[in-house]
């Protein structure tokens, strides 16, 4: 090699070098911040971080945002015994169809053998916006489901850097060990506690905005097949590795009446799909008066562990 | 592929490594990596259109060497002309379909007459406007004589799809950026550490100012009809320093990124809301863009050779399209014909080219009338920004007109001081350092003052940016 290439191989080498020192510490010193904060994620952090920061269950609830607030797994573990784990996150997210599959099979223990699953099934998690016709603009496309790969990580990074969108800040100063839980917390068992004002105009004027969003989701909405079809591939998934329940949870008198004019024959449907796929459905639907709710859709916590109760006796009965 | 996402933080330091350890023998080897490294770029955001972009490229490749070896100026002239209405047919078939279609059913059911039309649901390849640009700027060059054709498929394609100025600009001229294609490059430590003091400066405009002026900005435009007066004003200047730190931030980026491989590109921003004029505003805003309507509108218009009319004429045309290039609404041609009314008393005055220096050069503070004339040509500009936000002409002239009550003497609601504070921040940074190339050119200060002050911007960050993935502005245009 001439000279002067000796002499350009040096004087790279040392820029190189002294341009990759100089920056070096910058990046450890920005990695190992991100890394302290991660350390402190918690139930606090956000509505879904903890279902990706746990043990993989063997018994699972599935469903939207009223599954996540109405099954209490804690409830159910005292009733039927095993840990559980609610792994309802919300219509947007998890509707049943092949995103919610793909990840309900990366977040159930492999060595799951004889589970209890509790599908909590609604219109909406079902169904689909008419306009929709490919599948790359379902509304899950976006969910954490998609494209979180790992379930059992505490911290899990990979959720925190692909869907936690405010300051890593937050993670620590919103820890529960600093204010105690938010008002929505997410427990360890993936059930969804919320705490709000529960005075009758409060949950009145909840209730009023709620039916209106949910009036015009029914103005859009149809049932998917491509959604049913994922759903059936769920239960006979699920049907070789325990036991599969379904179970219509009940809403407020108005939401039922919304679901029920837009799907009056949702029941029916389910019951069919029960005997086709010969596990049992819980109809609940009826017994809206039974409960509290914090908006009309989702269980007040109290409700939700009296519900979670009566689930579980009706689960204890169907097993004999 | 946003710059502000795990993605291209991962992307990055694998070409820097791959550019300058392993393909470092010959710049025809880094020429090759940097042309893979930015179709995967590019593919990452739609690989569909990178078709597209290949057709775009080898139409123009071809069209250049045509021009050259023309026998004559009227086959020369064909290849220049088959080239523009081919790119300009893809960009117009793309971005403006649905809007030429649309306002032509408007213009026939207002004169009472129903027309069905067929409106597609198109998407827009994105950073076309931009790439469309870069190739005719390329060709024009070519049958001016002032660049000869490129014969080197490989460089030529490096030219237009070199991945930090792909999507978003700036918008390269191949007698600047071909050249620095065609030569070994050497890693240079003072340009690279200056790259990425600009790349964070670009971080710090895009993820702390941008991306939290955005929601509020969101909020009060879209429920600008239950505002008051003076929250429509916030919302109004809070989206001139989104745009601003949207886009000068992207730029900032894409230049530190091109540094980091030892090529420089066109400086597209220069503080623009420094200026004491409209003019001076242009000669500052999205540089890259007026200066290419300038060399390749304007001036084969006439320029300011003619009479009056003409240099009113032609710099009205060069707005309007400026507007328009920017999307298919009635609000972008408004906005740009707005600017040009802002100019006209300038032009007529020939008074244009009078604030060429920097604000205050020299000095710590501008003067009372610098301040004066920088505040009022501020204004200006939010004025015109709230059409380019707004959704539809309708909606721009109702937000004016509710700020133009006299509730806009009075408080208001809520003012939100993290923000602002964080804005005067930038503003003092960028003053400091308006005579520079970038807002954090610092290497004259002390370097421990350096050290301090680059840890301050990256807790900033951390500490407030808006780590939601948030897209760029202009990757709509």
């Amino acid at each position: 090699m001439p000279i002067s290439g000796i002499m350009n191989l040096f004087i790279f080498s040392f820029s190189m070098k002294k341009f990759l020192i100089k920056i070096g510490p910058y990046f450890v010193a920005v990695v190992a911040v991100f890394a302290v904060l991660g350390s402190y994620a918690d139930g606090n952090t956000d509505d879904n971080y903890m279902h990706f920061a746990v043990k993989k269950p063997q018994n699972i609830i599935l469903g939207d945002s009223r599954g996540s607030q109405a099954v209490v797994p804690s409830v159910l573990k005292k009733k039927l015994s095993g840990d559980f784990d609610n792994f309802s996150l919300n219509v947007v997210e998890s509707p049943y169809g092949q995103i919610y599959f793909k990840a309900l099979k990366r977040k159930l223990d492999p060595e799951t053998k004889n589970g209890i699953f509790i599908l909590t099934v609604s219109p909406w998690t079902l169904s689909l916006d008419k306009n929709i016709k490919n599948s790359k603009d379902f509304p899950e496309e976006h969910s954490p489901l998609n494209d979180v790969y790992t379930y059992d990580r505490s911290p899990n990074y990979e959720y925190l850097l692909k869907h936690y969108t405010r300051s890593w800040f937050k993670i620590y100063t919103e820890r529960v060990g600093a204010v105690g839980k938010s008002n929505s917390f997410l427990h360890e068992d993936g059930w969804m506690e919320i705490n709000v004002n529960m005075h009758k105009d409060s949950v009145a004027a909840r209730t009023a905005k709620k039916e209106v969003f949910y009036q015009a989701l029914a103005q859009q909405a149809k049932l998917s097949q491509e959604r049913l079809r994922a759903f059936d591939e769920i239960i006979n998934y699920l049907r070789t590795k325990g036991t599969v329940y379904l179970v219509r949870i009940p809403a407020s008198k108005g939401i039922m009446a919304i679901e029920n004019k837009k799907f009056p024959h949702f029941s029916k449907l389910l019951q069919d799909v029960s005997r086709k796929q010969n596990v049992k459905f819980f109809d609940f639907s009826e017994e809206s008066e039974t409960y509290m709710y914090t908006d009309g859709n989702h269980m007040y916590r109290n409700s939700s562990k009296i519900f979670t109760s009566r689930m579980a006796d009706s689960i204890k009965v169907g097993k004999r | 592929m946003l710059f502000n996402s795990i993605g291209f933080l991962i992307f990055l330091p694998i070409v820097f490594c791959l550019y300058w350890f392993v393909f470092n023998k010959k710049f025809q080897h880094q020429n090759r990596l940097l042309l893979l490294a930015s179709f995967y770029f590019y593919a990452c955001w739609d690989w569909r259109f990178l078709f597209l972009l290949m057709f775009s490229i080898g139409l123009d490749y071809l069209s250049g060497i045509k021009i050259e070896n023309s026998k004559n100026k009227r086959e020369a002239t064909f290849w220049l002309t088959l080239s523009i209405v081919i790119n300009l047919g893809f960009l117009g078939f793309f971005k403006y379909y649905n809007f030429f279609v649309g306002s032509f059913a408007e213009l026939l059911g207002g004169l009472g007459f129903k027309a069905n039309v067929w409106l597609l649901k198109i998407i827009l390849p994105v950073g076309i406007s931009f790439y469309t640009f870069h190739g005719l700027s390329y060709v024009i060059d070519v049958y001016k004589k002032r660049i000869k054709a490129e014969r080197n498929f490989t460089d030529y394609a490096v030219f237009v799809s070199y991945f930090p100025l792909l999507v978003a600009g700036p918008i390269e001229r191949a007698t600047h950026l071909l050249p620095q294609i065609q030569k070994t490059r050497t890693f240079n430590y003072d340009q690279a550490v200056d790259g990425m003091r600009q790349i964070l400066w670009g971080f710090f405009k895009k993820m702390v100012i941008a991306d939290n002026c955005a929601p509020l900005v969101n909020e009060i435009f879209t429920n600008y009809q239950t505002e008051s007066p003076g929250n429509l004003v916030i919302g109004a200047v809070l989206f001139a320093f989104q745009i601003y730190g949207d886009f000068s931030g992207y730029s900032d980026i894409a230049l530190g990124v091109s540094r980091l491989f030892g090529i420089e590109l066109l400086k597209n921003f220069a503080f623009p809301y420094f200026s004491r004029d409209i003019a001076e505003f242009w000669r500052r805003w999205h540089i890259s863009l007026s200066s290419w309507f300038r060399d390749y509108l304007y001036i084969p218009l006439g320029g300011s050779k003619g009479g009056l009319s003409m240099k009113i004429r032609n710099t009205f045309v060069i707005f309007l399209v400026s507007g328009f290039w920017h999307g298919a609404n009635w609000t972008f041609i408004i906005w740009g014909g707005l600017n040009a009314l802002y100019f006209m008393p300038l032009l007529i005055m020939n008074k244009n080219r009078q604030n060429i220096e920097v604000a205050a050069q020299g000095k710590l503070l501008p003067s009372f009338k610098e301040c004066f004339q920088i505040f009022i040509t501020f204004l200006a500009a939010c004025f015109a920004w709230i059409f380019f936000r707004a959704e539809s002409i309708t909606q721009a002239l109702d937000y004016i007109k509710r700020i133009c009550s006299t509730g806009i003497f009075a408080l208001p609601h809520s003012l939100p001081v993290k923000i602002l504070a964080l804005i005067g921040f930038m503003l003092v940074v960028e003053w400091v350092n308006r005579e520079r190339f970038h807002g954090l050119e610092i290497k004259r200060f002390n370097p421990w003052m350096r050290r301090i002050f680059y840890m301050v911007i990256i807790y900033i960050i951390l500490r407030y940016a808006n780590f939601g993935n948030n897209e760029f502005i202009y990757f709509q245009f």
